[in-house]
């Protein structure tokens, strides 16, 4: 597949990846084209030894996880209040982000990859162990401890049961 | 997973969470453009790189026949050491540190000085969790990078204050024994350390803090292996 087939191609799934990783647009479209950049030099021997989508995820993820990033993803962001139209648009918005939301974006960056990778792109925990360079034990410590963390909170009871019922 | 009620409710509740936060991710329109764009800004960097360290190249290769002595003898005159070490003169140095069930198992440097790239693996050979990255020598100093067993916070310092490196929180000092000027940062990895530790007559410290702000540590090795 040619580069510029694959980025209209998939580029809408890339970004929301990134976008459920970071919680930013902006940062998200940075992680993306960050790693379409690192892998367009080499994309014929990406394609040909290793898989197109799993690099270029793993290449969001090693953008994502990076140290050198870590003061700027620390801070869970919101958009700026302007840029959401006001007051009333704002409070509308603000109340539909769930205590589940909020939540997950407090969670260890490690920790949240490991649960986006499980519950939003359903791969199981041997995948996720090659796209994290870690063993499937370590990606079920991230996993547990995430879970747990989110499990003890008291708000997150109600929202668990109400996901159930639904 | 396991089959526990409560984690699937759980898990259930996580995987809505993260399809809803989905739906307000951003469009693909125009990231062709921005990548082929910033593709060719990388192009053009790394080519007027290349060409900036060819032309120190050939500076530094006049100099050496410039400074041949003119006498009887011949003999030519020893040119002077590199001032400035090869991969702490690096525009960008990757750390990758590898991880197994005991701890830290390797740490791996990927450094781009000019067109070439660097790497090194090193293990833990003598078992005490300190990896010996990299060592280069100066003219007055010698510079080591280290990756060692600690916090920042935990290792002998003396006369060190707080510093902060693209939001990473450290310390600079001296050795409490040697006097080299030390620099300790968090790496990201719990019960691990980087050290930068200069010994002789050193850069000052705001040079040890701008070299700290371009390297990058990741966990595997994945990184480090492009």
């Amino acid at each position: 597949m040619e580069f510029d087939d694959y980025v209209l191609a998939r580029g809408d799934a890339l970004l929301r990846f990134a976008y459920v990783l970071c919680g930013d647009a902006h940062r998200a479209e940075d992680f993306v084209q960050e790693a379409l950049v690192q892998c367009h030099r080499r994309w014929r021997r990406i394609e040909r030894e290793r898989g197109l989508d799993s690099y270029v995820r793993k290449a969001i993820l090693r953008q994502f996880l990076s140290w050198r990033r870590r003061g700027a993803a620390r801070d869970w962001p919101t958009d700026r209040f302007e840029e959401r139209g006001g007051w009333d648009q704002h409070v509308e918005a603000v109340a539909e982000r769930d205590t589940m939301h909020r939540l997950l974006a407090q969670l260890p960056r490690r920790q949240r990859a490991v649960l986006v990778l499980r519950y939003y792109e359903d791969l199981p925990d041997q995948r996720i162990a090659e796209l994290l360079d870690c063993s499937a034990a370590t990606v079920r410590v991230h996993a547990g401890r995430g879970l747990a963390r989110l499990r003890r909170h008291p708000d997150l009871v109600g929202t668990a049961r109400a996901e159930e019922d639904t | 997973m396991s089959g526990d009620p409560n984690d699937e409710a759980l898990g259930a509740a996580v995987h809505a969470a993260f399809h809803r936060q989905a739906r307000s991710a951003p469009a693909s329109p125009g990231l062709l453009g921005a990548v082929r764009a910033r593709s060719q800004r990388r192009r053009v960097r790394d080519t007027v790189a290349s060409g900036l360290a060819l032309v120190l190249v050939v500076a530094a290769a006049l100099a050496g026949v410039w400074a041949l002595p003119l006498g009887d003898d011949r003999l030519p005159i020893p040119a002077a050491t590199p001032h400035s070490p090869g991969v702490f003169a690096a525009d960008e140095v990757r750390l990758c540190l590898v991880r197994d069930v005991d701890g830290l198992a390797e740490v791996l440097l990927s450094a781009r000085t000019g067109g070439d790239v660097v790497r090194t693996a090193v293990t833990d050979t003598a078992g005490d969790q300190r990896f010996r990255v990299r060592t280069e020598h100066a003219d007055t100093y010698t510079l080591h990078l280290e990756v060692l067993r600690g916090t920042p916070a935990g290792q002998p310092l003396e006369e060190a204050r707080d510093v902060t490196v693209e939001g990473v929180a450290g310390r600079l000092g001296d050795g409490p024994r040697s006097g080299d000027r030390t620099l300790y940062l968090g790496t990201g990895v719990p019960g691990s350390t980087l050290a930068l530790r200069v010994e002789g007559t050193g850069p000052e410290d705001a040079r040890m803090l701008a070299w700290a702000e371009k390297l990058t540590v990741d966990t595997g090795r994945a990184a480090c292996d492009h």
